[in-house]
């Protein structure tokens, strides 16, 4: 059967029509889920996450009209991943891919709990943003899959069609990369 | 920074650049899905190649009849009679010669029959596309299966069998086959009677000569011996529905007739401004000295030589 267009499960939403989170589910079920369970790395926790993820969906269309729904869908169900993943961690650490991730930018990164404004955060958000945006192509898509989407070096590598190494050597240059902007823009590290 | 400060700040991320990793994740995975379907066709292609040798290996070893002697050819010279149009023989459509045969000749006699399947034929040159080998392979399978001695030979279905057993051979859709009376070289068919060249000519230029063994693989000798070889080997190849070879020759100038008049060629297109010829020649005409002065011409680039297989239905 035919998928239903983006702009047309919006409609459902702003006609309050609760076909649209069946539509949405049928639509992107797979690619959230791959999202939320490379986070949590637990089968219930992500199907959870997946529920709340449409639960504020469907809160926040309307008023909310995005632009890029996939993307925005992937938005929330990160946000909800790693609001549970961080409160899963809190009790114990979590074999997720996103800790592997994390744990690659060690030597960007503290675990130190300094003392870090709001305004800093959103400081650090536009960084990033502006960093991410200025890769060529490859190298965001593999900044995303990777540090976004907290996918396995090996499920990019098998994307991309090149070998583990390979993608490895990149998440190495981009984390230089990414070290020197921050440091060059005066963020403290 | 901490990692929960860096994650947030990833989440951040503009919808539009996460739409634009979506985007490219989808085709990035179309992409690996292709690759993964080229692989698995390879692999299967692969095998094809495997069933197709081990299919044309089986063919080749159907023995012909025993009393080979006595299978009826056709001798007619190939001119087709388009106009005359005979009924179904016990169902099988054939053409004017084999009427013929099937009406008078005798009845114990194996008759060399070539059996032209409905299906995509192509040219003799042109045989790349395994698919219609494997297709022809099969074809010739139903009816060795159905009891007839079955051979795919020059990319052709040849089956031999006498007139009782034509009647009663169990094939579907008959409708499907066009059955012609093979044409065997212009001689009678016996054991030991395909022509030999001697291989006792030298002097070649052997390294411009270039042979078709194989549809479509192109083999090169490395000696005036193993030229000569490749020629018998062709002729050899060339048993049924075949009489000639042809020879392709490059030049760096435009050639005039006489440069090949001693090759005894019975056509001869010279194309003025690929500066190239195609010439055929009967077996027993071909004239090695007279190859081996085209071969030792200095304006000649290189000479390739084909199987001409002779058709007694129009092209």
């Amino acid at each position: 059967m035919k998928q239903p267009s983006d702009s047309a499960i919006i409609e459902l939403y702003f006609a309050r029509d609760e076909g649209a989170i069946a539509q949405t589910d049928r639509k992107y079920r797979r690619f959230l889920l791959s999202i939320a369970r490379n986070i949590l790395h637990d089968a219930h926790d992500s199907e959870e996450c997946l529920n709340d993820c449409y639960l504020d969906v469907w809160n926040a269309i309307p008023p909310e009209r995005p632009d890029h729904f996939k993307a925005f869908l992937a938005t929330v169900i990160r946000r909800k991943a790693i609001d549970r993943y961080k409160a899963t961690c809190r009790k114990k650490r979590v074999p997720s891919e996103l800790t592997a991730s994390l744990s690659e930018l060690e030597d960007i990164l503290t675990d130190r709990n300094g003392v870090q404004s709001a305004l800093e955060d959103i400081e650090l958000a536009r960084l990033i943003d502006d960093f991410v945006r200025k890769l060529p192509n490859r190298q965001m898509y593999i900044f995303m899959s990777r540090y976004y989407a907290a996918r396995p070096i090996a499920q990019i590598a098998s994307r991309l069609g090149c070998s583990q190494s390979t993608v490895n050597k990149e998440i190495a240059s981009i984390k230089r990369n990414l070290k020197q902007k921050l440091e060059s823009e005066g963020y403290p590290i | 920074m901490t990692k929960d400060h860096f994650s947030d700040a990833v989440t951040q991320i503009g919808s539009d650049l996460v739409e634009r990793f979506c985007s490219m994740d989808e085709r990035l995975e179309r992409k690996r899905t292709k690759r993964r379907t080229y692989l698995k066709w390879g692999t299967a292609a692969a095998c094809l190649l495997l069933a197709i040798g081990m299919t044309f290996a089986l063919k080749s070893h159907n023995d012909l009849p025993a009393d080979i002697d006595s299978i009826a050819w056709c001798t007619q010279d190939g001119v087709y009679e388009s106009n005359i149009v005979f009924s179904p023989w016990n169902g099988w459509h054939h053409n004017y010669a084999l009427n013929e045969q099937l009406t008078h000749g005798d009845a114990d006699s194996y008759i060399a029959i070539r059996v032209t399947p409905n299906m995509s034929y192509p040219h003799s040159t042109e045989w790349n596309d395994f698919h219609t080998i494997e297709s022809l392979n099969q074809e010739a399978q139903k009816f060795a299966n159905a009891g007839a001695c079955a051979i795919v030979k020059n990319h052709r279905l040849f089956i031999f069998v006498t007139r009782e057993q034509l009647k009663t051979l169990a094939i579907e859709d008959k409708d499907r086959y066009k059955l012609l009376f093979a044409k065997q070289r212009s001689y009678e068919h016996k054991e030991g009677d395909i022509p030999t060249l001697a291989n006792d000519v030298t002097g070649f230029q052997y390294e411009k000569f270039s042979f078709d063994l194989s549809y479509g693989k192109y083999e090169t000798p490395k000696s005036d011996e193993e030229l000569i070889d490749m020629l018998n080997k062709m002729i050899r190849e060339g048993q049924f529905d075949t009489d000639r070879l042809s020879f392709i020759i490059h030049s760096d100038e435009f050639l005039t007739e006489d440069v090949f008049a001693d090759m005894h060629f019975e056509s001869l297109y010279i194309a003025k401004y690929i500066k190239s010829c195609y010439e055929s020649v009967l077996y027993e005409n071909i004239n090695l000295e007279a190859l081996k002065a085209l071969s030792n011409h200095p304006s000649i680039t290189s000479i390739t030589v084909y199987l001409d297989i002779a058709e007694l239905e129009p092209a």
